[in-house]
């Protein structure tokens, strides 16, 4: 206060006229000064009003930016829409080494990953915590409690990022056919890669905000038109597929081959109901050997085989060379065929019908029927059945094997075509072609692609070779009721092929290996196998058994016939084929739950993984029996297990008849369920 | 005495008397407008800046009604000491000042620390209004008379910019020079200072850093440098362009949203406002700086003394200034310095200088009542 009364004594007169002078100044100034403001506006109209189109432009160029919306991968099923290849969103565990920086931090980081990876190397983590990047994602795939687990740490440096993740929820059922996706997502094996067109789906470009490469709005923009990839429908019954997965265990079990392979065809549509290899491997788990991924039903070639000798004969039938009561003399099991060459049969014979010659395998008659055709009609027949041609399915590397022109064949080669030898062929074609004799002579290129749908559920047009009539009806009915001999009478080299209750017509073979280093063949090495369709008078199935160097054994009777009989008579019951004597066998559910279809062990139906396809609807079990129509076998047991009721399922497909009504229903009773393929 | 000057007897009237109300609502009204703009800025974050500034606003205002109760020829008394205090402060600020960002202009700890060069802005104002106007019986005409209160400007302005930092440094020698002009200095007088000044600058040129002389090539061609130092001069332009006639509305600004505009909160939160408010929020802005400018000079056409009109010119001049540096920074009119926007760039020194220089417009407008 007292400096306040100091400052108030303090002269402050006013002049008026330098006051004056002062205001006018002080006018004069805040003229100027409100003349720069208003150039400010004036400016400030210029970018704000009159530039404004081209600079919006500009700052819409570098706002928007157009970014990739990835297409979801199209599911691979079975003929039954039984998932086989789906497409799950899981996360993956980002790090930004910039951001966690702190020793604590970065021991933090890897103490949470390692508590929910307890198998993950920890040296793995510090390699990519030290590297100078912002952005690693790590290998490890997160399911959803073990996100949600991360999440709620909020480690700073640390997030998560979906990413698609194929999945096979069958693991190693049919992984050959099947194949894998690669780790950007492209199909490298299998129906994956044959058919990855279609199942990959359209990527598409869409508008977003961006900041300096960061994605941040998205909103308000049309749907880019991302098209989902195709469903495809494999011909494959997970069923058949398993029951193969299963006898193929066993025999490799027994026998300890290098590989062996399974097929089952549908004769009468060239469709594969099974196809099995071993060795095999997880498509879910990154390939170890290489050799485990080789389909050796379609992608290996090894020489038929005395199955080629039923080829032959339907040949020679169908030319008109030979009389089906004609006779043979086998030389006594040893002639001398060319100077240097003899050929041999390991059972000695005088005289054979041409039933005896396919029932014990006779080389040097097989020889003298080929007499009668020479070389070039031999080979001509040979491709007819389309032996050395690639065969049209869909699956990825199929070999086509080695059928020489006859010109370069020398005379004792002719005769070793005749029966199997200096050939080769893969186990499908051998498939394919007995198919010829077990369908009424008509060749149906084989596929295992039964329908490819779009995103919309329209099936989507393929190419499709036709069928061709490669014998008469007459030609292929007498010779496969010939190949009956081979399981059904005494002589006969495939009597462990039996199948109870039904007439089978098969051939066995058994072909020495070709031994690479010294040339010839080998002593011990051998490649055994069995081709049969059942039942032989109206064949449902053909099932191919092959086996590659079987240790502690050789003939195909002795490695490959019991593993045929034991999948044909599974697939019998499963299918409901009729018996000889007119009975059908009985569908016991709760054995197939048990043990085959539905299934095998380690074989459970997922049911609810979409897209359900047309046709197809979800189980509902309120109130008594559903209506079962649309329902696949596996949804059916399932269903009818949990209303107490049996089902007794008849074919194969989604269901299209119940022997009881839906609506309130007894515990205990049973519905009979007839299932077909759908159209 | 109250009755004598015709002011209400009791406290709150003579509070309410003595408090010039036109300048209350235009700060309040800037005040409002920066918080909001800061809010969007900061992309929503109450909690962080804005809540921050808030604290500083308050403070603000209590140091803005003190500096209004207090009779400006306090001022007048304590004018020489504050400025030689802040000339002490500048001459610590390379010894023990702190470093922040590269350039060490600040004294305190990082957390509370104080821009001595701010200060600077407002006390230099006060002193050369006394000097001023103690010597108005010999009149500032000619050049001869001007070494004095010259050599008061040029040294504050030679120790900021030695810190270095450019922009205030000229930015005292700008706030100066109306304070100057208001007197009856010979027109020849302020020609030639101007003339000096340049030719000045031009001869600096040579003693500028790289950097410095950088940003004036930036600025004449900002395109050249569009991916470095041009990057901001056209995110800017562009933020303001995209703002067109309405704006894009508050929180809708995508230059601002998505990150492409630098310095949101000190040197450029009218490119963030242009975007958001367009042309009219800015014209509003503007219209705002302008009224507290003719307000000031309005105060000053009406002081007592001269003194009185000088502080209230001093005041108009920082306004005006600052304003139109940042802002022309934004329209590519000047080049890009650190000079802040009154009250809507984020940090205290601003505010704090800002609304002491109210509260000596207020502590003068009060005075205008007085007639003896």
């Amino acid at each position: 206060m007292n400096l306040l009364r100091r400052s108030q004594a303090l002269v402050m007169k006013p002049m008026a006229s330098d006051l004056r002078a002062v205001q006018r100044r002080s006018w004069l100034v805040g003229g100027v000064l409100m003349l720069a403001l208003a150039g400010l506006g004036l400016r400030s109209w210029n970018v704000a009003v009159a530039q404004h189109e081209p600079l919006a432009e500009q700052g819409n160029r570098q706002q928007l930016r157009s970014y990739k919306v990835k297409a979801s991968r199209g599911d691979v099923v079975d003929r039954s829409y039984i998932s086989l290849a789906v497409t799950d969103r899981v996360h993956k565990i980002v790090l930004n080494p910039r951001l966690i920086t702190a020793q604590e931090q970065t021991e933090a980081v890897i103490a949470a990953i390692i508590e929910l990876f307890p198998g993950e190397d920890p040296e793995y983590l510090r390699e990519e915590l030290s590297q100078d990047k912002a952005y690693r994602r790590l290998r490890m795939v997160l399911d959803d409690p073990q996100t949600d687990a991360l999440r709620a740490k909020k480690l700073p440096g640390v997030s998560l990022e979906p990413v698609p993740h194929r999945v096979y929820p069958r693991k190693l059922l049919a992984s050959h056919v099947l194949g894998r996706v690669n780790a950007q997502g492209k199909g490298n094996l299998g129906i994956e890669y044959g058919l990855d067109e279609h199942l990959r789906g359209r990527d598409a470009m869409s508008p977003a905000y961006f900041a300096r490469g960061k994605k941040l709005l998205t909103e308000g923009f049309p749907d880019p038109g991302v098209s989902r990839g195709h469903t495809v429908v494999l011909t494959i019954d997970s069923a058949i597929q398993a029951m193969a997965e299963e006898e193929i265990n066993t025999l490799v079990e027994n026998w300890t081959p290098v590989s062996a392979s399974i097929v089952v065809m549908d004769p009468k549509t060239g469709e594969v109901l099974a196809m099995t290899s071993r060795p095999t491997f997880d498509p879910n788990h990154p390939i170890e050997r290489l050799p485990q991924t080789v389909n050796q039903a379609v992608q290996a070639d090894f020489e038929p085989g005395s199955t080629m000798k039923a080829i032959t004969v339907a040949a020679a039938l169908e030319q008109g060379v030979i009389r089906k009561d004609e006779s043979f003399f086998c030389e006594n099991g040893r002639w001398q065929y060319t100077d240097e060459h003899a050929i041999k049969d390991t059972k000695r014979s005088e005289w054979l019908s041409v039933t005896e010659i396919l029932a014990v395998s006779s080389n040097i008659c097989t020889t003298k029927i080929y007499e009668r055709l020479r070389k070039e009609s031999l080979h001509r027949w040979a491709r007819r059945f389309h032996f050395g041609e690639r065969p049209a399915i869909e699956l990825p590397g199929a070999t086509a094997g080695v059928l020489h022109h006859w010109e370069k064949w020398s005379d004792i080669q002719g005769a070793n075509v005749s029966f199997g030898q200096g050939m080769t062929a893969s186990p499908l074609q051998v498939a394919a072609a007995f198919s010829v004799l077990a369908n009424d002579g008509v060749y149906n290129p084989p596929t295992i692609v039964r329908q490819v749908i779009d995103a919309d559920g329209e099936p989507v047009e393929l190419p499709r070779p036709e069928p061709e009539r490669v014998v008469r009806i007459a030609t292929a009915k007498t010779v496969l009721e010939m190949l009956e001999s081979v399981v059904h009478t005494k002589a006969g080299t495939g009597r462990n092929a039996v199948i109870e209750g039904y007439r089978v017509a098969g051939k066995t073979s058994t072909a020495q290996k070709a031994n690479h280093e010294s040339g010839g063949y080998a002593e011990d090495d051998y490649f055994a196998s069995f081709v049969g369709a059942v039942p032989a008078r109206d064949p449902r199935v053909v099932i191919l058994v092959s086996v590659d160097s079987p240790q502690g054994g050789h003939y195909g009777n002795e490695v490959a016939a019991p593993t045929f009989s034991r999948l044909g008579t599974r697939v019998m019951t499963y299918l409901g084929v009729e018996r000889e004597d007119g009975t059908r066998p009985a569908l016991d559910p709760i054995r197939l739950m048990a043990d085959s279809t539905v299934l095998v062990e380690g074989f459970t139906p997922i049911t609810d993984i979409e897209p359900r396809l047309p046709g197809q609807r979800a189980p509902s079990v309120v109130g008594g029996l559903p209506d079962l129509t649309g329902l696949t076998v596996a949804e059916t047991l399932d269903v009818c297990e949990r209303i107490g009721v049996t089902a007794r399922p008849q074919g194969t497909g989604i269901a299209v008849m119940q022997s009881l009504p839906p609506g309130p229903v007894e515990q205990g009773a049973v519905v009979d369920v007839l299932f077909e393929a759908p159209a | 005495m109250s009755g004598l000057l015709g002011q209400p007897r009791d406290t709150w009237g003579r509070v309410r008397h003595s408090i010039d109300w036109v300048v209350v609502l235009l700060a309040f009204g800037m005040i409002a407008l920066a918080l909001i703009n800061l809010n969007s800025a900061g992309k929503g974050d109450w909690t962080g800046r804005v809540a921050t500034q808030l604290r500083w606003v308050a403070l603000g205002t209590g140091i803005m009604f003190a500096v209004t109760a207090i009779d400006y020829r306090v001022i007048y008394r304590v004018a020489y000491a504050t400025y030689t205090f802040a000339v002490g402060l500048l001459i610590l600020v390379p010894l023990v000042g702190i470093k922040v960002n590269g350039a060490r202009r600040w004294l305190g700890t990082i957390d509370y620390r104080i821009q001595p060069s701010e200060l600077m802005k407002v006390l230099l104002v006060v002193a050369l209004a006394r000097y001023l106007h103690d010597v108005h019986a010999k009149e500032v005409r000619g050049m001869r008379t001007l070494v004095i209160p010259f050599a008061m400007v040029l040294v504050p302005a030679a120790l900021i910019i030695n810190q270095p930092d450019l922009g205030t440094g000229v930015m005292i020698l700008l706030v100066a020079f109306p304070v100057l002009s208001v007197t009856r200095m010979h027109l020849r007088t302020m020609l030639g200072a101007g003339l000096a000044g340049l030719i000045s600058f031009g001869l600096g040129w040579r003693y500028l850093a790289d950097y410095q002389r950088k940003r004036i090539d930036v600025w004449l061609d900002p395109e050249l440098y569009a991916d470095d130092e041009g990057y901001q001069t056209i995110q800017a332009i562009i933020s303001v362009g995209n703002g067109g006639f309405f704006g894009r509305g508050v929180d809708q600004g995508t230059q601002n949203v998505l990150g492409f505009l630098p310095e949101p909160f000190t040197d450029f939160p009218f490119a963030v406002y242009a975007e958001e408010w367009g042309f009219v929020g800015g014209a509003m802005a503007l219209t705002l700086y302008l009224c507290i400018t003719l307000w000031s000079i309005n105060i000053a056409s009406q002081a007592r003394d001269r003194f009185g009109a000088l502080l209230c010119t001093g005041v108009a001049a920082l306004f005006f200034w600052h304003v139109v540096i940042n802002i022309g920074m934004v329209l590519q009119l000047v080049p890009v310095s650190g000079i802040t926007l009154p009250f809507f760039s984020a940090g205290g020194s601003n505010v704090l200088t800002m609304m002491i220089g109210l509260g000596i417009l207020m502590s003068v407008s009060r005075s205008r009542q007085w007639r003896s």
